[in-house]
């Protein structure tokens, strides 16, 4: 999968889950401040990346702050390097 | 606790059932006596052995909740929360303090509809594919919490459940909060959202539910000698219970006043009614004990009904040993609504309400002859009413019996 590929899939997740416009779903949108993810939220986000790209670690999202940090997480994970 | 001379009243009325989303538009609907079961097209009902019920169509949430709130909330919450919202605005601007408001809700099945998904989805049978929303959207205090932090209520907020039972004892025990003085208003019903494959199978197994496919218009007849069973419904209801010298402080509009409220158990049988309607019976002369009211002082009986042969015959015993042979009009809203059990009780206490503002008795839907086992005036056309107090009852697989008494204001 492209890089660019991992970042569609993470906005449309995003997208779905927190109900917002696509057009403010951008790399550096705060995902609490901007675009008003909670705990359950970002759990879902957990799960559907898993759902992609089977078991990640708990901590996975634990200190993303931008839609950005965690298309660079799920890069990073894809790429084996975590 | 108990604060003397505290006196409740319904300031606010808030429905969604099949019959209307608006009580001047149920109460036409009952009025008129046409039956809500259609055929389910939500679901394939191919080999579930009944294939109608009682549904409301097009539940738009908008108006309510932000979209990620709503799909937060299973559909039992989101009925819970329109009705209640409804019936919150129906009652003004409250002058009590968030943390002097209570709601209690009842359910029966909770989010069921988000328990099945989760259930018999995914890819595996064993466990399912339950997502981080499936326990607070399943839990079946979901409506209480949604109408508390919806509406900043900061004063009890609980869950009551006597299955069929669960909106009559959610509003009797609202109004006990309120007389008791734990708090100044109290929303309280029911809500219910179990129109799903299992739920059905299990009821038609369980030899409850009418199999009159043909016919589903002529399905839910209480009390007539013909009926075989109830239909299966959903909806929601919510009253506005508030100390009724604040509401008068504020110049409320006071529908009625809850008088009277009495809780027993058969202590008999997981589903079938004790002996004589026993229970039934005990439970309606306290109901008259607390209203401090004679029988003969209740303009109408607002009954169960459910159409099922066993409940209504148990109750027009018991109806007939606390009155005395045919000596209260009975009616049933069954007929029109079907069975929304945890949220029966409180749409039957909406129509009684509502009764009492009207001055008249709905009809029994379906009623073509009665049973002659159940020996009670049944009422099958529109009655004009003398404006005396409402009984309205509530029974529950479990033997859980609720009664609630209205009186006018």
């Amino acid at each position: 999968m492209s890089e660019d590929d991992i970042a569609t899939v993470v906005r449309e997740h995003c997208v779905r889950i927190l109900k917002v416009d696509p057009g403010r779903v951008t790399g550096d949108a705060l995902l609490r401040e901007d675009l008003e993810a909670d705990s359950l939220d970002l759990a879902e986000l957990h799960v559907a990346l898993e759902d992609r790209w089977g078991p990640l670690p708990r901590e996975t999202l634990a200190d993303v702050r931008t839609v950005g940090d965690v298309i660079a997480k799920a890069r990073l994970l894809l790429s084996g390097s975590v | 606790m108990r604060v003397p001379g505290v006196r409740v009243a319904v300031t606010g009325l808030g429905v969604r059932t099949p019959a209307g989303a608006h009580p001047k538009e149920v109460w036409n609907a009952l009025l008129a006596g046409r039956s809500t079961a259609r055929p389910i097209t939500s679901f394939d009902t191919e080999g579930l052995g009944v294939g109608f019920a009682c549904q409301i169509a097009g539940l738009d949430m908008e108006a309510y909740l932000p979209p990620k709130q709503a799909s937060r909330l299973d559909r039992m919450a989101q009925l819970a929360v329109c009705a209640a919202t409804d019936a919150l605005a129906d009652a003004g601007a409250l002058r009590a303090a968030p943390q002097r408001q209570a709601v209690v809700t009842g359910t029966c099945f909770g989010g069921r509809m988000t328990d099945e998904l989760v259930m018999l989805g995914g890819r595996h049978p064993e466990r399912g594919d339950p997502g981080p929303l499936s326990v607070p959207m399943a839990m079946h205090n979901s409506a209480a919490a949604a109408i508390s932090m919806h509406h900043r209520i900061q004063g009890p907020s609980l869950s009551v459940e006597t299955a069929c039972a669960s909106g009559s004892h959610a509003i009797g025990e609202a109004g006990r909060l309120v007389r008791d003085g734990y708090a100044d208003v109290a929303i309280a019903g029911g809500a219910e959202a179990c129109i799903t494959p299992t739920v059905l199978l299990g009821f038609r197994r369980c030899q409850v539910l009418s199999q009159r496919d043909d016919a589903p218009e002529r399905a839910s007849r209480p009390f007539d000698r013909d009926r075989d069973g109830f239909v299966l419904a959903e909806g929601a209801a919510f009253v506005v219970l508030e100390n009724l010298e604040h509401a008068m402080r504020r110049d409320a509009h006071v529908y009625a006043e809850l008088t009277g409220y009495a809780s027993t158990s058969d202590a008999h049988h997981l589903t079938a009614p004790s002996p004589q309607g026993e229970g039934a019976a005990r439970c309606m002369r306290a109901a008259l004990a607390d209203a401090g009211l004679a029988p003969e002082e209740i303009s109408h009986v607002n009954a169960h009904g459910t159409g099922t042969p066993l409940n209504d015959v148990a109750e027009a015993q018991a109806i007939n040993e606390v009155f005395g042979p045919a000596r209260v009009p009975v009616t049933s809203v069954k007929g029109v609504t079907g069975h929304a059990i945890a949220a029966a009780g409180a749409i039957e206490a909406v129509a009684a309400v509502l009764a009492l503002q009207e001055q008249a008795i709905p009809p029994t839907a379906n009623l073509e002859h009665v049973d002659p086992r159940c020996e009670v005036d049944v009422v099958g056309r529109v009655r004009p009413m003398p404006p005396r107090p409402v009984m309205s009852n509530s029974f529950g697989f479990g033997g859980h019996n609720a009664t609630l008494i209205f009186s006018p204001c």
